[in-house]
């Protein structure tokens, strides 16, 4: 299965650091995600299922997007934006 | 004790205190996150505060203690799988009903709780109007701002859409009509058509003394409604020093009052002249008188925004609260005729909420 590492917030309320998931896709994974920690339903993904626009994914240390594919050891990592002058 | 609930760009502030011994920040929640709209319903003590981060999307939460946790309000999102995402919650207001409350967001979203915040449906009579594909947002999104129950009766609500307009139901929330009857959007050419529902609506409130009676704050104008809101008239003028601004006020003994923070105009939404007022009216908008005494009377260009004006009590002992972008809180106590800062270093205020004898 791959791994999503999170942080920050996420992690808080996940509770974990890394969450195992099902999915050959970012998309999938993330889905997947919210079945397996409901505290994150909608923090990543809004109701259309469209990520969040200040979050950005990685995986195995390479910028992805949602149709990224993913294998058993894929590693996706979600990470807010770093933001400033504005905020 | 007086508390002031302020939700600024970086947190919950509550203010604590009274006017002749000042206020201090007594709670700092969400730091560094933007809290758009907080609020205490007065019968449960429960506070509910509307978090607006940037990164994870609106949120609702509440709390029973401010020493503890923060619980996520479950519910308040659109439909999984639909075209549209929430993308902000402006405003939670009790409803008549025990346990029940109303919250508005954009995209011109209306939300209910039968449980007191806890759990949140979407009402679709709203969501499902026949017109909504017609709706169009203003600068601020299309956001649902206001809303206005009717004294006794729960199956009577009023909502302000920007730039929709005002939009009633009598039947609990399952049908909707526009009510903009005699509002003049002078944003508009000259020559337009009449228009249904293209009203930007900065505000409007109910008098509980009289519930037929109604105040708002148009984008251009404040306008009274003698009917329920059925039809309006404008009102503002002599005493006013301008047209624009965005909340509103009265005082719930008095259904000829009400209150009113000018700003210069749309191109320039700031206190007229750099003097810092509340404007008053007790003859139904005739006349209007400023209340500035303890306001800020020169170089002082402040904005106020919709959400962060508020009262508490009625009458002489009327107490009424303002924020501004400044990072000011200015609060009056005696009916809007002294005035005192309770706070001025604050982040930019977006929602200001007052409760009296805490």
């Amino acid at each position: 299965m791959a791994a999503i590492r999170l942080s920050g917030q996420l992690r808080q309320l996940a509770g974990q650091a890394s969450v195992a998931v099902d999915g050959t896709t970012v998309a999938q994974a993330l889905v997947d995600l919210q079945h397996r920690v409901p505290a994150l339903h909608g923090w990543i993904l809004d109701e259309r299922s469209v990520v969040r626009p200040h979050l950005n994914l990685f995986v195995d240390g390479r910028q992805a997007d949602v149709a990224t594919a993913l294998n058993e050891t894929s590693e996706l990592y979600v990470l807010p934006s770093i933001t400033g002058g504005s905020h | 004790m007086t508390e002031i609930m302020v939700g600024t760009k970086k947190g919950l502030f509550v203010l604590r205190g009274d006017c002749d011994e000042g206020f201090a920040v007594t709670t700092r929640a969400f730091a560094g996150e933007p809290v758009d709209f907080a609020v205490r319903d007065p019968r449960t003590g429960r506070v509910f505060a509307a978090g607006g981060s940037p990164f994870y999307g609106p949120k609702l939460w509440w709390t029973d203690d401010f020493d503890g946790d923060w619980t996520q309000a479950e519910g308040v999102a659109l439909p999984d799988g639909g075209e549209q995402a929430l993308a902000r919650l402006w405003v939670v207001t009790p409803g008549e009903q025990e346990g029940v409350l109303y919250a508005g967001g954009d995209p011109a979203v209306l939300f209910s709780s039968a449980d007191d915040g806890r759990t949140w449906a979407l009402e679709q009579g709203i969501f499902s109007h026949d017109t909504r594909s017609e709706w169009q947002p203003g600068g601020g999104g299309l956001c649902l701002h206001t809303i206005v129950p009717w004294p006794g009766d729960p199956d009577r609500l009023s909502v302000g859409i920007s730039a929709v307009g005002v939009m009633h139901t009598t039947d609990g929330g399952a049908t909707w009509r526009h009510s903009n009857h005699g509002i003049e959007p002078r944003y508009l050419p000259d020559d337009h058509d009449d228009v249904e529902h293209q009203h930007c609506v900065h505000c409007f409130r109910r008098s509980a003394a009289d519930p037929n009676r109604m105040f708002m704050q148009f984008h251009g104008g404040i306008y009274r409604s003698d009917d329920a809101g059925d039809s309006w008239q404008e009102v503002g003028g002599a005493g006013l020093p301008a047209d624009f601004g965005f909340p509103l006020a009265v005082d719930p003994a008095d259904p000829d009052s009400a209150f009113v923070i000018p700003l210069t105009a749309d191109v320039d939404r700031v206190t007229p002249g750099g003097r810092v007022a509340v404007y008053e009216t007790r003859d139904g908008g005739a006349s209007w008188v400023a209340r500035g005494n303890g306001l800020p009377d020169h170089d002082a260009y402040l904005t106020v925004l919709r959400e962060a004006f508020d009262t508490a009590g009625h009458g002489p002992q009327l107490t009424l609260a303002f924020g501004a972008t400044s990072g000011h809180v200015f609060i009056s106590e005696d009916a809007a005729n002294s005035w005192v800062c309770a706070a001025e270093h604050l982040p930019p205020v977006y929602s200001v909420r007052v409760l009296r004898d805490t």
